[in-house]
């Protein structure tokens, strides 16, 4: 198995970022 | 050289990679989580229609199933050096850790849609939250801190509360008693596992409680948070959605799980004391999350 890097937090804040803004868009649109 | 080495072992054929991509998912979790959604939106007040509940249930597991894989991406290197897990698509290299990221980030990314716009934003918010303290926080803190076990119980506490928002877009005292349940009920749950897989988990590098704490300390946190447990369970009765009987079965079957608890200082072998402890509380917390979907008044 390859060596594991170490976790790329900018990556990981993005990917949260991107699963928050999915229901902020849904409250936006819905109002 | 290496290289061909290393990716021989691979699967091509599409039937074995989303086998692999399966196992990713850890279905036997996944299967759980369905049955506590599926409660959280029989418990919440108002009609539930069967289509909208089976979206909500599928949306979840997906959501959850992305969670499970992103976090065996993170932690390949823990799973490859223990005996239990070093045989997971990962560890095993039956498939590309690109791959399993990718996957796990476009599932999550088309649950928490599905949730938002086919349900409501705030069951879609609940998943969002559940998915990024999983990944972002329980994850690495899991390699830190024994603690991490109690951070790690709030999104698995979230799924019933998903549920519940499907139907009422909103949340609720009763909603949140339903969450209190499932949140402090992982903590003795996942200490038992702890206790029986101490030397496993310690050597693949997991700051797991009884390690860290000493078995000892595990088994008082064990009785305190069963105790707690027990008094939690009763919340339901008193924000109006626990009838009698429910209140009758969580009092008899939460002192069944102190009195296991309590046992655990007179045993002898700490690891089969935990495990029966472990297997007892799958089925309190059906009996319990049951008794309450089927009385609720």
């Amino acid at each position: 198995m390859s060596q594991v890097p170490p976790m790329r937090w900018w990556a990981w804040g993005l990917f949260a970022a991107a699963c928050l803004a999915i229901p902020l868009l849904g409250y936006v649109l819905g109002r | 050289m290496a290289q061909a080495v290393e990716t021989a072992t691979r699967a091509r054929d599409p039937v074995r990679v989303l086998g692999a991509l399966l196992q990713l998912t850890k279905p036997g979790v996944t299967r759980m989580v369905l049955v506590t959604t599926g409660i959280g939106a029989i418990l919440a007040p108002g009609r539930v229609e069967l289509r909208r509940l089976a979206l909500t249930v599928l949306a979840t597991a997906a959501v959850v199933a992305a969670a499970n894989a992103l976090n065996m991406y993170l932690e390949r290197d823990v799973d490859a050096r223990m005996e239990r897990t070093r045989l997971r698509p990962l560890p095993s290299d039956r498939i590309a850790p690109e791959v399993a990221l990718w996957f796990g980030v476009v599932l999550a990314l088309l649950g928490i849609s599905a949730l938002t716009f086919w349900i409501n934003p705030l069951s879609g918010l609940l998943s969002a939250a559940a998915i990024s303290i999983y990944v972002l926080v329980y994850t690495p803190l899991k390699r830190v801190t024994p603690y991490a076990l109690h951070v790690g119980a709030i999104p698995g506490a979230i799924p019933p509360l998903i549920g519940w928002a499907s139907v009422t877009g909103q949340l609720s005292l009763p909603a949140l008693s339903v969450f209190a349940i499932l949140l402090v009920w992982q903590i003795p749950h996942f200490l038992a596992i702890a206790i029986f897989r101490q030397s496993e988990y310690a050597a693949a590098g997991l700051a797991v409680y009884p390690a860290v704490r000493g078995v000892p300390a595990a088994k008082r946190a064990v009785l305190v948070y069963s105790a707690l447990l027990l008094a939690v369970s009763l919340l339901p009765a008193f924000t109006g959605l626990g009838t009698p009987l429910y209140l009758g079965v969580a009092a008899v079957l939460g002192g069944v799980q102190v009195v296991i608890a309590a046992r655990g200082f007179g045993a002898a072998d700490a690891h089969r004391w935990a495990r029966a402890l472990f297997y007892a509380t799958i089925p309190y917390l059906l009996v319990v999350y049951g008794t309450l979907a089927l009385t609720a008044s």
